[in-house]
């Protein structure tokens, strides 16, 4: 994209990453040319409203989507290998060591019969071929890693038996079992508490510098991603609209539905008759679409918006995909 | 300010079965423990503490879906804490304290349309009669929200999580209630539509005069409607006083790491954060001569292990006694 990211070749790169969901009530368009890319190292966050298509572009990269979806176009090649056309047996030998998924709900994603430990235990022995004698050691060394008190305890621990943020911890463990090279954490701490979550995320920012990890942060929460990312992609009704580096899009967005969003969050210093709604909802995503799917939604709205959207560059490695960018 | 509510030295136990205890030892967890406030009329009071620390059982306690184990709770000059919690279900105050839940779609009953939720408790408790009466006062309240009337008709899966949460306001200020409990009120829904259903709370308080309990782990949120707020640890209040005085000058420990932790967006690098080491105590028979934060507290010295710190005055400006800034904290 710029001259001095092309030093370094992405570590994954997605193009034109397109979804569809079959559905009783016609096709939904969920992704339209999706689009980004992380280097090693990096932290990217994704955010967007429910519904803006975050989730399933963590899901089409994981290729764990539902039946009903079907990607419709685009690539995702990460360490040579294109995600969305690999066949599933190249994806088994990649998921779950090299790239990996942390899940929203821990205790809906972690199995509720299986004592935590043995989880863990299942990862290693899958991926990285550890006997069988080595694998309740590693095991209880990576609960230490991620901090979980008494390790050798809770290895025989069920999920019900632990906290929601006990429960996260462990499924970080588990993600991280084999070191791998992308992180995808799609909404790591909603509904954790504020202090669980800042100690959740500090771990996270800590294994990713430690062992040069990426990590794709899918977050509903602009705050979050101020924090804890270099770089944030912004997602509306499956469009990225904007993509830029933190301090860029906080301190001049270029989109008007960015420019909202930061507006509408709450934040210290800004009193509630300040705070901005953004009116209308997301578009229906079946049948026919403007061009711009915020345009409906957008005070700026002018007819040349319903030209097909241009992908500007204002600055280098800040995009902004608006025909009237502020 | 007049008072509303008055809460004094309310605890909850819950009797507990603990594993390898000895037969016939009886053991409790503390759910609320030696809770003491008040909320004014037209005041809004926020509460705050992460899960676990008792938040939800106070509500229950207020709202008289539990019995006490101790304490006092006043609700408009009448004693209500020693009504049993089945007979306050037919008493008049019942009209009086209503709710707004978390989760829009959870809270609504997924077979009834918006005019049937609405409607629900002005048919139980309202004593208005006729179905144009009935249909009016509908019509009114659905206005008063905001929510078009044409989607009266609609079920919940037929309206957004904006539109829900609406449709649960209607019904939780139809019987023109003096005091809401708002239960994170706005935690299930998008950024985009936050501002506007806090505006709405906020604007509606003004209106119809009532006073708010507002519980949120969200402080960005909580600042924005609260006069006053409360901070709960582990049962207890650890901290309580005027929004500015606790966000500005945090003197709890525990206050101060919250603080800490919410994340400022736009507000650049990451300030000076305090990060909690270690698990909470356990609520299972505390030990009442130490402090509740003791293990997890930074600055955490011996005294805080042999004597429970009380709530005290740490304001710079003595206030009226139940306004003032307190906190209990040895060193605060």
């Amino acid at each position: 994209m710029t001259v001095l990211g092309a030093a370094a070749a992405p570590l994954l790169s997605v193009e034109g990453l397109s979804v569809e969901f079959r559905t009783r009530d016609g096709i939904v368009r969920a992704l339209d040319r999706v689009g980004f890319e992380i280097r090693r190292g990096e932290t990217v966050g994704v955010v967007g409203e429910s519904g803006s298509g975050k989730s399933v572009t963590a899901f089409s990269i994981m290729r764990i989507l539902d039946p009903a979806a079907r990607i419709t176009g685009g690539r995702a090649v990460f360490d040579g290998l294109d995600l969305l056309s690999a066949t599933e047996r190249e994806l088994e030998g990649r998921r779950g060591r090299d790239l990996s998924m942390i899940f929203q709900n821990p205790r809906t994603a972690l199995n509720p019969i299986r004592q935590v430990g043995r989880q863990i235990g299942d990862v290693l022995v899958r991926h990285a071929g550890a006997s069988r004698g080595a694998v309740r050691s590693r095991a209880v060394e990576l609960l230490a890693q991620v901090q979980i008190p008494d390790p050798e305890r809770r290895y025989w621990a069920y999920p019900f038996e632990l906290s929601g943020g006990m429960c996260q911890r462990v499924m970080i463990a588990l993600a991280l079992a084999c070191g791998p090279s992308l992180l995808v954490a799609d909404e790591p701490t909603t509904g954790l508490d504020v202090t669980t979550q800042a100690a959740i995320m500090d771990l996270i920012d800590d294994l990713a510098r430690a062992r040069r990890m990426a990590t794709l942060l899918i977050t509903h929460d602009l705050g979050l991603a101020a924090l804890h990312c270099e770089r944030i992609v912004v997602m509306h009704a499956g469009h990225v609209v904007e993509s830029a580096p933190t301090a860029a899009l906080f301190a001049s967005p270029r989109h008007p539905y960015t420019a909202k969003l930061i507006a509408a969050t709450p934040k210290p210093g800004v009193p509630l008759d300040e705070l901005a709604a953004i009116p209308g909802g997301l578009p229906d995503l079946r049948g026919a679409l403007p061009a711009c799917r915020y345009s409906p939604r957008c005070e700026r709205y002018a007819p040349f918006c319903d030209e097909p959207l241009p992908l500007q560059e204002p600055a280098s490695g800040h995009t902004v995909a608006c025909w009237k960018p502020l | 300010m007049d008072t509303l509510l008055e809460v004094a030295s309310v605890s909850k136990r819950f009797p507990v079965a603990v594993k390898g205890a000895a037969r016939g030892s009886e053991h409790f967890l503390q759910a609320v423990d030696d809770v003491s406030f008040s909320i004014g009329r037209g005041e809004c009071v926020g509460l705050v503490g992460e899960s676990g620390c008792g938040k939800s059982t106070l509500v229950k306690l207020i709202t008289r879906l539990l019995d006490t184990s101790d304490g006092r709770i006043w609700f408009d000059g009448q004693d209500i804490g020693t009504v049993p919690a089945d007979r306050f279900a037919s008493m008049p105050q019942r009209a009086l304290i209503q709710m707004v839940f978390q989760d829009p779609t959870d809270s609504l009953n997924p077979r009834f349309t918006a005019f049937d939720t609405i409607a629900d408790p002005i048919r139980r408790l309202g004593g208005i009669s006729g179905s144009r009466n009935l249909g009016k006062r509908v019509d009114a309240l659905t206005d008063m929200v905001g929510l078009p009337r044409e989607l009266l008709g609609r079920y919940p899966h037929q309206l957004s999580g904006g539109q829900k949460q609406r449709v649960g306001i209607a019904r939780a200020v139809a019987l023109e209630p003096r005091l809401l409990v708002l239960d994170e009120p706005t935690s299930a829904l998008d950024v985009s539509v936050q501002a506007v259903i806090l505006k709405l709370l906020d604007d509606l308080r003004r209106r119809l005069g009532m006073s708010y309990l507002f519980v949120s782990h969200d402080l960005n949120v909580v600042r924005l409607l609260a006069d006053r707020v409360l901070v709960m640890y582990l049962g207890r209040i650890v901290e309580r006083g005027p929004v500015s005085e606790v966000f500005e000058r945090p003197r709890h420990p525990y206050t101060r790491a919250l603080l800490s932790c919410v994340p400022d967006p736009g507000g650049g690098a990451a300030g000076r954060r305090i990060r909690l080491s270690g698990e909470p105590r356990s609520p299972i028979d505390p030990d009442p001569r130490v402090c509740r934060f003791y293990g997890r507290c930074p600055d955490g010295h011996d005294r805080c292990a042999q004597e429970m710190p009380l709530l005290h005055s740490v304001g710079l400006d003595h206030l009226a006694v139940g306004t003032a800034h307190v906190a209990a904290c040895h060193l605060a």
